[in-house]
């Protein structure tokens, strides 16, 4: 439902959950790889306080008043879109001892810190701001830390032609530098007045209760955009490798594969069933190859992303096997591009996708985040069409994305030899 | 056969529990309006238990990481492996170890009594091989490298190895390349024969399903098998409190961080009291440690808004059969005065908590919320029931007695885990930080 112009409600009423949930979501087209970064520190910013909670501890003291309601921002990527999203989840009336009316405290705390941000003079306050921005590079400096999250940010470094894509969907500690409380302030007033805004709330409430809730926020109308969600680039004829040297017990190999699969073609469901056979799940081939078969390594998994359009392969092993890993990798890869598919592994492969989907939709953050996603995709999809359009793949389909899919990037953690 | 109806009209909850023939405890909750199923089996055998009595009455010794090392086993058969048969009836299916208790679980939405025979039946029939159990070893070794570059699991391990230094909870769950490189078919057989009697496990299912039916499956499958009469259960009691003196108040280690990471450790000296009176005190604690430490604490607020600490500060408690400890931790250079701040925070507790009855009433709606939050989802409420320990309660159990718990409850129990104050301390340096 549009309430006015750039700015959607969807309304998923249900029993099933004790919560109540409210999403938010702020999205755009970026053109400066510096804005990523920045809105990472706005979304915090906006997280942490407001003009009438003006600390940390008076949103956590809020925040337990409304019985432990769990509220965060966070930052996304889809493709080109960039998303900032407040996410709200409140326990609803019904299960609560005496009279209580968390729902529309709920609404009055979001509308504080929507849209009133403890900005003073086209500045967010100093304060604040510095705790902030010192919190947010040491928070982008420590995602080196965690070694499976580094080789994945050198593997995307690698792949990638486009530097917005190269970096992190929270930004990068080279771009945060230039931050200040004044460009942040205009970051925020650009966001509120120009970005596509889409709501999602689920639970057990009514429009008309949710709509008159909404209509005390000050949203405004803005230019409606249809925002490109694709990212594509262009095929190279070369593999990059790239190596990096690190004191670590376990060396990471990842490899990166150009994609091409429009992700609002029927064609999307044979790549999930692809993605799933090879390296997506238990039963999938670099599992039963990499670790079962030859117990190479621990975690051998495939991922992908069609707004992106590429497939990606992460494994954690000893530096000695690397050859050996590689070599396994492209020949499960080989295997379905030459259509050698075994029919009860793809059965079962379909099976347990389905199962899991129709088991997420008892997830009330899954409904929320499917919701979210049609309205900014424009694909609806029923779970009827989505478990007929999984079922429908067949070998062929499957070796058929398999063919398109193509080695570009090859990123190796180091660890030495042990 | 009794099965007991436990009714929380508050949640709108009804939970069935029995005891089977076997001694098996079952735990059954359906759910309206889920699709999806979620079941559990656990044994009450975790790493720490590395000693036990066999039938012959010789104590015999386990290696570190042989809970772990079965949980992965147990998948694997003669002629097949688990992973498929669920893969057959589109089921996922996983395992874990922590330090007291073995979990196997799937979640499906379909197929649901078949499920849970092959459940019932890869856990209680053991296959292990020479052959199998080698192959394992190169994957273990790989899961135990990963861990060993997570240095926030180091961190953790680090002041369990300060705490308690002699005892198992300080070797990690999945124990080390030597240990596991020791293990064979007869240890795995013999733990499996001790640990796993279904007198000493437990399965809980929970979700969209029929309660006659689940029943009538678990019922008549465990008819079928047969177990030998349940031996008297040999596990040693277990109280890893003892030791107050040889711990190591300090240590540190250089990894490949950004910045430091520093814990600070308390040991909780006392056992905790038995049953229901463990769940209270285990709430007091929980409490008193978020007045104290919690994101709307004053030490936080202090520490966060002097930026000598970020969202990276934290607190835990750790209460499970036969020890309990609390940590407080944060990633910063200014680590010191972290350190020199909790450990004040601990020396003036009764102090800060007597003059707290405001925010523990704010607290309160705080956990009564979360727990009711943690009822949306399947694998929290089966995940959080920790069967004898606590007199089988569960999350509505928590829920129910938050509003029972009184200022003059938190300040005793914290009381009770601060004195004798057992403290340590253990860092995470950056390697150009070394000293």
């Amino acid at each position: 439902m549009e309430i006015m112009d750039g700015v959607n409600l969807t309304l998923k009423p249900t029993k099933k959950f004790k919560t109540n949930q409210i999403l938010v979501s702020f999205t755009t087209n970026i053109k400066n790889h510096q804005e990523i970064t920045a809105r990472t520190l706005l979304a915090d910013l906006l997280e942490s306080t407001s003009e009438h909670y003006s600390t940390q501890r008076a949103v956590a003291l809020k925040l337990s008043e409304l019985y432990g309601a769990s509220f965060g921002t966070s930052v996304s990527r889809y493709g080109n879109v960039y998303g900032l999203n407040f996410i709200i989840n409140v326990v609803n009336d019904q299960y609560l001892p005496g009279t209580t009316n968390v729902l529309q405290e709920t609404f009055a705390f979001l509308n504080e810190m929507i849209f009133s941000p403890q900005i003073v003079d086209g500045k967010f306050a100093a304060d604040a701001f510095q705790i902030q921005k010192q919190n947010l590079e040491a928070f982008l400096a420590s995602l080196d830390d965690n070694k499976q999250g580094k080789a994945l940010t050198g593997m995307n470094a690698l792949y990638f032609h486009d530097r917005l894509q190269q970096i992190p969907a929270v930004g990068q500690i080279a771009d945060i530098g230039g931050l200040s409380a004044a460009n942040m302030a205009a970051l925020y007033h650009k966001m509120i007045t120009e970005d596509q805004i889409n709501i999602v709330v689920s639970g057990h409430v009514k429009e008309d209760e949710v709509v008159s809730a909404l209509k005390v926020m000050p949203f405004t109308a803005r230019k409606k955009k249809h925002l490109s969600l694709i990212y594509t680039q262009a095929r190279s004829p070369q593999v990059k490798n790239k190596s990096e040297k690190e004191k670590v017990s376990q060396s990471k190999l990842n490899l990166a594969y150009n994609l091409p699969i429009a992700y609002d073609s029927q064609e999307r469901f044979s790549a999930m069933v692809f993605n799933e056979l090879f390296g997506g799940s238990a039963l999938s081939l670099l599992f039963q190859n990499v670790r079962e078969k030859n117990s190479l390594a621990y975690y051998a998994e495939s991922d992908m992303d069609l707004f992106r359009q590429d497939l990606w392969v992460q494994t954690g092993i000893q530096a000695e096997n690397k050859d050996k890993v590689l070599q396994v990798v492209k020949q499960q890869l080989a295997a379905l591009q030459t259509g050698q598919i075994d029919k009860e592994q793809l059965k079962k492969i379909k099976a347990s996708m389905i199962n899991s989907y129709i088991a997420r939709a008892d997830s009330q953050s899954v409904a929320l985040s499917r919701a979210l996603g049609a309205s900014l995709t424009g694909v609806l999809t029923s779970e009827k069409q989505w478990i007929s359009g999984v079922d429908a793949v067949s070998a062929k389909d499957v070796s058929q994305i398999a063919q398109k899919a193509h080695l570009q990037a090859v990123y190796f953690l180091d660890g030495g030899i042990q | 056969m009794k099965v007991q109806k436990l009714n929380y009209p508050q949640f709108n909850e009804t939970l069935y529990r029995t005891t089977l023939f076997n001694g098996l405890t079952v735990n059954l909750l359906p759910r309206e309006g889920f699709h999806k199923t979620y079941a559990v089996m656990t044994t009450n055998y975790g790493s720490v238990d590395t000693q036990f009595v066999n039938s012959q009455g010789k104590q015999v010794d386990v290696l570190a990481g042989t809970a772990h090392f079965l949980e992965h086993k147990l998948f694997e058969k003669e002629d097949h492996d688990a992973f498929d048969v669920f893969g057959e009836y589109g089921a996922d299916v996983n395992a874990f170890t922590s330090f007291t208790k073995t979990s196997f679980l799937f979640s499906t939405t379909q197929n649901l009594s078949k499920c849970l025979e092959t459940l019932l039946d890869f856990v209680q029939e053991p296959y292990f091989s020479t052959q199998t159990v080698e192959k394992e070893k190169g994957i273990i070794g790989e899961e135990i490298s990963m861990y060993d570059d997570d240095a926030d699991w180091q961190l953790f391990f680090g002041i369990l190895k300060n705490l308690y230094p002699k005892d198992p909870l300080s070797v990690d769950i999945a124990g080390t390349k030597d240990t596991i490189a020791q293990i064979d078919p007869q240890v795995l057989y013999d733990c499996y024969n001790e640990y796993y009697q279904p007198a000493n496990m437990d399965l809980f299912v929970v979700g969209g399903f029929d309660l006659t039916e689940v029943l009538d499956v678990i019922e008549a499958d465990q008819a079928k098998k047969d177990f030998n009469a349940f031996q008297n259960n040999n596990e040693l009691p277990l109280f890893l409190g003892k030791s107050g003196s040889d711990i190591r108040t300090f240590a540190e280690k250089t990894l490949n961080v950004t910045r430091p990471k520093s814990m600070i450790g308390i040991k909780g000296m006392q056992e905790t009291p038995q049953k229901r009176a463990g769940l209270k005190y285990k709430l007091e604690l929980e409490l008193g440690l978020y007045l104290l430490f919690g994101e709307s604490s004053l030490l936080f607020q202090e520490l966060f808004q002097a930026g000598i600490v970020d969202d990276s500060f934290n607190y835990e408690l750790e209460m499970e059969r036969g020890f309990h400890f609390a940590v407080i931790s944060g990633d910063t250079f200014r680590f010191e005065e972290m350190e020199e701040r909790i450990k004040k925070t601990i020396a003036h507790a009764p102090e800060i908590l007597a003059n707290s009855s405001t925010e523990l009433e704010l607290a309160k709606k705080e956990f009564l919320g979360q727990y009711i939050q943690a009822q949306n989802s399947l694998e929290s409420i089966a995940n959080g029931y920790d069967g004898k320990l606590f007199d089988h309660a569960t999350l509505f159990d928590y829920a129910e007695l938050v509003p029972q718990v009184s200022l003059a409850d938190v300040c005793a129990a914290i009381e009770r885990l601060f004195r004798p104050q057992v403290i340590s301390t253990f860092r995470v340096m950056p390697v150009n930080e070394e000293k």
